[in-house]
């Protein structure tokens, strides 16, 4: 008995960052109108930071290249280490505001949501460089020592966390409720046009909420970084369930958030110790603590989430721009006659890279049918990816299934995944389906991808060498060199994949799709079933991406968790937006940023930056969801338009006109009118 | 022709022009409202009244010739932001209120008023409102909404106080209460330009009045005059009353896109 | 113009002491409303007085607390909004009415594409013409879009937009449209065409609901008025018998001032 209320007690010093993470996320939501996929990131440098500080003296800066470490002083203590990573973080977070969210305003919920996953893939880059990716345990900072109540013996720092906890999120509530800029936060929050109106502006209380959550985050991830163990991946990836605790605080009760928080906390820690039961069914031992989360999040959503406070929806002008342009054919087979020149005259590692580019072209290709022509939001294509890998491993190994029944059965399944994953999708859009999504990429990960009743342990799945009438088409030679014949294979389909989505896309369902993204009001008033239409693009999107799942299975002969990993989904959705995520030659540009994909081989082989890649791309994401929201494809497009054609293609006005309101309408339509150019002009008055 | 442009304590607007997207929907507006004067804005639905409003506290799309705030003269084109009307003095009550609603009405009154006032006094006008003090405001009928909403806009002390659409939703009983406290605010000296639909109530409390028709004032008289404008006032409202002659027919099949 | 094949017969649109309540308020008490074969049916009120959710609620947008929705015989109260417009009731939308990111062209494919049967598997191999693209080349004559059918609507004059989406919403072959205040933004010569195409649907049997706050469209076009106010009825009758009446005047107007007010 007595064990059991140890594990949940356990459970306090996650829950206190879960909680700690969980009110942040609340603030921000109020204050700035985002859901900060970066935050967990955030939490994770600072505690880098300060155990940088405190065990060698050196304060690391957040950046690589320039000189980034200055030594400090030796044996520096507490009282004076945390202040200044604290004024660090303060900085930090100022910087993202002024440069990342403060512009991001008025962007589109993909290009928000992309920013700021851009922003976790440029901060996990830098730790990774600087502090490299093995776990630490860092030394103590709470005292640990054991505390004997009711008969049994727990380290009284997560009592002390509990109780700061506690603290904090009485601190805040009632900043919130008393102090004249908890009110008018929260008045902002509501409605901006009645904040401009009484003299507020949300703008600079934007500002200051964004500094007070970035010190927050810094002192939760410090506090609890001894007890939860420091690794850039964990750290980040707090997100989730700080995400499902913000939810049942329903993004607005600091409070519930903080009890909620805790709460996941305390009930990890005890499915933890139950996995150890012998009685615990064995296919649900890894990863069933990661579903939590998950659950509370989908719960939290369907239950509520029509209630959730919803933050002015403005529209994606600019991205239904880009969707006006057509696509060619024959710049089709332009690329497609690169990536075959390329492979027939390079060799080695940029043959490899090559081929891993048109693998990655069926992923971004699913991106685009997704997200670009159908608009919805999906952070979990890594794991629908994943489930075609570990598919066609199965298929291969136990059922001896050839190519090319083996990758095509393998892609149904993943199709089955998807539409689940999508199933959320109709009801839940936006920001919320990405929250959904990425809880639900990482229970896929932790609960199927990582247990070895599926996988099959320590050696990964092995999948067996494709082969095609006889004609051997294995990824390596028997020289173990990237074989012409497997890179040849890969552009065949990637070219296949490229075709077909450019049928869709000036066909029928291209048609429906769009019609459902830019418009679903309308779409139903014609007769068009939006849900029908939402299912058939997450099943042609998930059928995609298991292609290139399964190839990327055959590629890799040995697949294991970190071939899917979040991660890696998440870089992968990033990378597609900055390729430009509405077009076929976007999922070009943006397979060769792949990581392991040309632009890396290049980085590495010719400039030795290789490890630099992860941040650059990062970087690019960033700056290109702030600058220049249609990604790069068109700015490329235009390029060679006014270069090589001398008519033209037909180009979109410089602003999407939506059509004229006319004045002393219906409420509310007047108000969301206004409300977005009354945000721009506030938050250009600071 | 209106480059000088004397300053009268109140607010005076010349060539306003606005409207969304491309398309214009206030054309050339001139507007006055001097000090402790109640102004109605009348018009039918599309006529450009909110949109005036609006663009009064730069809100949209809009520009302007010239303008005056209590003593001092601006230049267009520009008008303010809305940050910047509430220092010059300018109060708008919007029509959807923006209340808000998750605070209490003393909290409303708080967050708005500028720092080291005393946000309640404005509530001597509003004796209701004492009693609701710790109510969330969005629990308050619509009455006491629009009795928050304007008070609200009153705590930042402006000169002059817009109020659009005062009656919507409200019985005309609440309606004549609250143009009474607005007359009370007049006497102090506060300028008032008042959206309002239902033309003959407002006509007991207003000096003066502007109608506005597609865009553009047809009609700036005193509130006696408008009284006795009739038929006049409903063309403006409900269409003109001949019936469609010949002429305008013949017009109309000529024409094309 | 013969243009017969747009319409089904018998196209009657009906609702019985329609009620539809936000947050505890009605916005819409008690209406009956019926939209005939070949009419022109007005609907007008004073700004809040509930014309828009009545669209809603009919094209299924909204669902209503209370009363019946009937069309063609069918009650559709449960229907929801696709599956309305798939039996011939359709609406236009006060603001953005198209797919911004598609041309002319490919919006009136996507409407009628809604609309049509499933291909038979063999046609689509064949190739055959599709029966779509004709209909869309029709639609684009009728309407004179011919010149603009590759360019995008948003860039289009306002006037051209509204176009576009009536003619969209002609695409799926409705019995009965409502018109969210069409020609609001238009100026005169836009009004003027809009007001022929409308006629000429009327003549060719659709029924057609228009609300809109153009009184002199308003009373030019319709065959028969409504008016709400505070989500009632308050009227109903011909054109002219609406402008002189008592009530109506006092619902836009207010009451009449019994003597001098404080003012004076």
């Amino acid at each position: 008995m007595s064990q059991y209320v140890l594990f949940l007690l356990l459970g306090l010093g996650s829950g206190a960052v879960y909680a700690g993470l969980g009110m942040g996320l609340v603030v921000q939501y109020k204050a700035l109108g985002i859901i900060n996929f970066a935050y967990g990131a955030m939490a994770m440098i600072a505690s880098f930071q300060y155990h940088e500080l405190r065990q060698h003296g050196d304060l690391v800066m957040p950046w690589v290249g320039l000189p980034s470490r200055v030594h400090i002083g030796d044996d520096l203590s507490m009282w004076v280490a945390l202040p200044i990573v604290l004024v660090l973080s303060s900085l930090l977070g100022l910087l993202l505001f002024v440069a990342v969210y403060r512009p991001m305003r008025a962007a589109s919920p993909l290009a928000k949501v992309v920013a700021s996953v851009g922003v976790m893939i440029v901060l996990q880059a830098i730790v990774v460089i600087q502090f490299g990716t093995e776990a630490r345990l860092p030394e103590a900072i709470l005292p640990n020592e054991t505390v004997t109540v009711l008969g049994l013996a727990f380290p009284r720092d997560r009592f002390i966390l509990a109780l700061f906890t506690a603290v904090v999120a009485i601190v805040l509530w009632a900043l919130y409720r008393f102090t004249r800029f908890g009110l008018a936060t929260r008045a902002a929050s509501e409605t901006e046009r009645g904040a401009l109106l009484s003299g507020i502006s949300p703008g600079r209380l934007a500002m200051v909420n964004s500094v007070l959550v970035a010190v927050s985050a810094a002192v939760f991830g410090i506090l609890s970084s001894p007890i939860t163990g420091l690794d850039p991946t964990k750290f980040t990836l707090f997100i989730v369930p700080a995400l499902a605790a913000a939810l049942v605080g329903r993004l607005k009760l600091i409070s519930v958030t903080a009890i909620a928080g805790l709460g996941i906390g305390m009930m990890q820690s005890e499915l933890l110790f139950l996995t150890t039961k012998s009685w615990f069914p064995d296919w649900a031992r890894s990863g069933v603590v990661d579903s939590v989360p998950f659950i509370l999040i989908v719960v939290a959503l369907v239950a509520s989430g029509k209630r959730l406070p919803v933050r002015g929806g403005l529209t994606e002008a600019s991205a239904l721009l880009s969707l006006r342009r057509g696509e060619r054919p024959s710049v089709l087979l332009v690329w497609l006659a690169l990536g075959g020149i390329a492979l027939f005259v390079l060799r080695d590692q940029y043959r490899m890279a090559v081929t891993v580019t048109l693998i990655g072209v069926m992923i971004m290709l699913s991106f685009v049918v997704l997200t670009g022509y159908l608009g919805q939001i999906s952070l979990a294509q890594g794991a629908v990816a994943g489930v075609a890998g570990f598919s066609v491993s199965k298929i291969t190994t136990e059922f001896d299934l050839p190519f090319p029944i083996a990758p095509l059965l393998a892609a149904l399944v993943a199709t089955a995944a998807g539409c689940l994953i999508g199933i959320p999708g109709l009801r839940i859009r936006g920001v919320q389906l990405a929250v959904v999504t990425l809880a639900g990429a990482v229970a896929i990960e932790r609960l199927v991808f990582n247990n070895p009743v599926v996988t099959g342990g320590v050696t990964g799945a092995l999948v067996e060498r494709p082969s095609l009438f006889g004609l051997d088409l294995s990824p390596l030679t028997s020289s173990q060199r990237p074989s012409l014949s497997f890179g040849l294979l890969c552009l065949v389909v990637a070219g296949a994949l490229a075709f077909a989505v450019l049928a869709v896309r000036r066909g029928e369902l291209g048609r429906r799709l769009i019609s459902v993204r830019s418009n679903e009001r309308v779409a139903s008033s014609l007769g068009i079933d939006v849900v029908r239409v939402k299912i058939s693009g997450f099943a042609l999107s998930s059928f995609i991406a298991g292609i290139g799942g399964s190839m990327l299975g055959y590629h890799q002969g040995s697949i294991s968790a970190t071939s899917f990993a979040v991660f890696v989904g998440l870089q992968w959705l990033a990378l597609s937006y900055l390729g430009g995520i509405t077009s076929i030659s976007g999922a070009f540009i943006a397979a060769m940023m792949l990581p392991g994909g040309v632009s890396d081989a290049v980085l590495t082989g010719v400039w030795h930056l290789g490890q630099y890649h992860l941040l650059l791309s990062g970087l690019g994401v960033v700056v290109t969801a702030v600058a220049n929201p249609e990604g790069l494809a068109p700015k490329i497009g235009d390029q060679f338009r006014s270069k090589f054609a001398g008519r033209g293609r037909h180009s979109a006005a410089a602003s999407t006109r939506s059509a004229a309101q006319p004045a002393d309408n219906t409420v509310d339509r007047t108000a969301d009118n206004t409300v977005d150019r009354t945000a721009e002009n506030a938050l250009a008055e600071i | 022709m209106t480059d000088d442009l004397e300053p009268n304590g109140g607010l005076r607007i010349r060539g306003l022009t606005a409207g969304y997207g491309g398309v214009d929907v206030v054309r050339n507006v001139d507007i006055d409202v001097g000090p402790g004067e109640i102004v109605g804005l009348f018009g039918a639905n599309g006529a450009g009244k909110t949109t005036t409003l609006n663009s009064i506290v730069g809100i949209g799309r809009s520009t302007l010739d010239t303008f005056a705030i209590g003593d001092l003269v601006h230049r267009g084109p520009k008008p303010f932001g809305p940050l910047d009307a509430n220092r010059h003095g300018i109060a708008l009550v919007p029509e959807d209120r923006c209340l808000f609603t998750q605070l209490t009405v003393a909290e409303n009154l708080r967050v708005s008023a500028p720092k080291g006032s005393a946000p309640l006094d404005v509530l001597d006008h509003f004796p209701l409102l004492q009693s609701l003090l710790k109510r969330k405001a969005g629990l308050l009928s619509g009455g006491e909404q629009q009795m928050l909403a304007i008070a609200r806009a009153l705590v930042t002390r402006p000169k002059v106080l817009l109020i659009d659409e005062l009656s919507l939703g409200l019985a005309p009983i609440i309606v004549q209460r609250l143009l009474a406290s607005i007359y009370e605010f007049a006497s102090d000296g506060l300028g008032v330009l008042l959206v309002e639909q239902h033309v003959n109530l407002a006509l007991q409390y207003v000096h003066r009045g502007y109608v506005m028709r597609n865009g553009t004032v047809v009609m700036d008289a005193s509130s006696a005059e408008l009284m006795n404008a009739g038929e006049a006032l409903a063309s403006a409202y409900l269409g003109d009353a001949a019936a469609a002659d010949a002429e305008s027919i013949d017009a109309r099949e000529g024409a094309t896109l | 113009m013969a243009t017969g094949a747009l319409v089904r017969q018998d196209a009657v649109l009906e609702t019985r002491q329609l009620s539809v309540s936000y947050g505890g308020v009605d916005s819409l008490a008690d209406v009956d409303l019926r939209v005939g074969v070949g009419e022109i049916v007005g609907l007008i009120g004073p700004n809040g007085a509930g014309k828009t959710t009545m669209i809603d609620a009919l094209s299924g947008f909204v669902r209503p607390k209370r009363g019946r929705i009937e069309f063609l015989g069918h009650e559709i109260n449960t229907w929801p909004a696709h599956r309305r417009a798939r039996s011939g009731l359709t609406r236009t939308f006060q603001s953005i009415e198209s797919f911004e990111p598609l041309t002319v062209r490919a919006n009136l494919l996507a409407a009628g594409e809604a609309h049509r049967r499933r291909r038979p598997l063999r046609d689509r191999l064949r190739g055959r013409g599709d029966e779509v693209e004709q209909r869309v080349d029709t639609m684009l004559g009728l309407f004179a879009l011919g010149d603009v059918r590759d360019a995008f609507p948003p860039d289009l004059p306002y006037g051209i937009q509204k176009l576009v989406g009536l003619a969209m919403a002609l695409m799926i072959e409705p019995s009965v449209i409502l018109l969210d205040e069409p020609a609001a933004g238009l100026d005169d010569p836009a009004v003027a065409v809009l007001t022929e195409q409308l006629r000429r649907l009327r003549d060719d049997g659709l029924g057609l609901l228009l609300v809109d706050h153009d009184m002199d469209l308003v009373f030019d076009l319709c065959d028969r008025v409504y008016v709400l106010d505070f989500g009632r009825l308050i009227f109903e009758g011909e054109p002219e018998a609406v402008r002189s009446n008592e009530r109506v005047r006092i619902a836009y107007l207010g009451t009449p001032a019994p003597t001098g007010g404080a003012a004076t």
